[in-house]
């Protein structure tokens, strides 16, 4: 049937649930901080469009209503806004939106590719990865709203802060392979962190 | 006590799911009670903003069960036929005006040909990010449908899938690799 869906995996018991199959893109799930909520790309009604779906209610709510491409939602660490990608400007930009919904606004303006932003956990600052030269992370203010690039690339993607706001994690291109890195929020100290044979891709850290 | 979980992003590949009978009676069921499905997980249904139960709905009227099967041009189709890869400029999904003729053959082969079907498989080249570029990769395989949609080809005849920049042509890291993974191939159902 070749299909994408999104499921629900509990580690203890191994127990699947699937969540989202719907006709187009299921992708992009992300927890609220309160683990009550799933945030999610559907393209199910035209375009892909950012969705809530609350799982207690098992109600799903759709947040973004465009022609353009609405994915990668990431949650504020309150659970009260969402970040996402949208290209609704022409190319791919960050904009902000309330959990409750309501018209979404637009956090970059440097550079014509800005994607895959997430949260410092102050909540203050995203990681994203800026392209024009090359494709690097970037670490944005949000309310002063400056952007420093912190990565050389060329193909540096997914970036993830670590716990204590100071570290950033993100995957490289190296010796034809992707790998780890990770590099301090001023940018200051950079290193590649060695790892087994084969790619590794969209690192996380844990919460703790 | 916070329940670790954890979500997995799975693409089904072909054969894999069939969520059996028609959608609102398997929507239906799923809402109220939680199906297993094909991989034995359950499938607790979503409810949309006027609390109607959402179903999962099949993409496309092309069946698994081979119908259409041969019913392509063939390998060794002459002319435009033959040509089964529409290219895309870098982060656009607009189809560029020498690709028309090419979409305009299968049209009419569509057309002519009432068993046959195709899957348009988008794909990006790997920069940027990943999720940006499933929507992308969809974006490129519906523009290529619409066309052939305009050309009177109707939509059950036409799937779309989107792998992003998970299946590239081409593995290298420059420009040429970039090119030709930029790209919606036109897959003929039972070829």
């Amino acid at each position: 049937r070749r299909s994408s869906a999104v499921y629900i995996q509990t580690l203890a018991t191994g127990e699947r649930e699937k969540v989202a199959e719907f006709s187009g893109i299921n992708g992009a799930p992300t927890w609220s901080p309160d683990g009550g909520r799933l945030a999610l790309t559907l393209s199910k009604d035209g375009s892909p469009d950012i969705y809530v779906a609350d799982l207690t209610s098992r109600r799903l709510t759709r947040l973004t209503r465009s022609f353009a491409i609405d994915t990668e939602p990431a949650w504020s660490p309150d659970g009260k806004s969402l970040v996402f990608t949208s290209d609704r400007g022409g190319s791919p930009q960050i904009y902000t939106i309330s959990a409750a919904g309501g018209n979404p606004r637009r956090l970059t303006f440097e550079g014509n590719y800005n994607a895959r932003a997430t949260f410092s956990p102050d909540g203050r600052r995203l990681a994203l990865v800026h392209g024009g030269n090359g494709y690097r992370i970037a670490v944005l203010d949000i309310e002063e709203g400056g952007m420093r690039v912190l990565t050389p690339g060329p193909l540096d993607e997914s970036p993830s802060f670590a716990p204590n706001g100071r570290m950033i994690l993100y995957a490289t291109q190296a010796g034809g392979r992707g790998q780890l890195a990770a590099v301090s929020v001023d940018g200051r100290v950079r290193q590649r962190l060695k790892t087994e044979e084969g790619d590794v891709r969209e690192p996380a850290w844990s919460p703790f | 006590m916070k329940k670790w979980v954890l979500i997995g992003l799975l693409v089904a590949l072909a054969g894999c799911k069939n969520l059996g009978e028609k959608p609102s009676e398997a929507g239906e069921e799923a809402a109220r009670a939680g199906t297993a499905d094909a991989e034995g997980a359950t499938t607790q249904g979503l409810r949309g903003e006027e609390g109607e139960v959402l179903y999962e709905v099949e993409t496309g009227g092309i069946a698994e069960d081979g119908a259409g099967a041969g019913a392509g041009p063939g390998a060794d189709a002459g002319g435009l036929l033959a040509k089964r890869t529409i290219y895309f400029a870098f982060d656009s999904a607009q189809v560029q005006a020498e690709d028309i003729p090419v979409i305009e053959a299968h049209a009419a082969y569509l057309l002519a040909h009432p068993q046959a079907g195709v899957v348009l498989e988008g794909h990006t080249d790997e920069r940027g990010s990943r999720e940006y570029n499933i929507a992308l990769a969809e974006a490129r395989a519906k523009a290529v449908s619409k066309l052939l949609g305009l050309q009177g080809v109707a939509d059950d005849r036409l799937r779309i899938v989107s792998y992003g920049e998970e299946k590239p042509a081409a593995m290298g890291h420059d420009e040429e690799a970039w090119r030709q993974n930029r790209r919606v191939e036109i897959v003929y159902r039972g070829e």
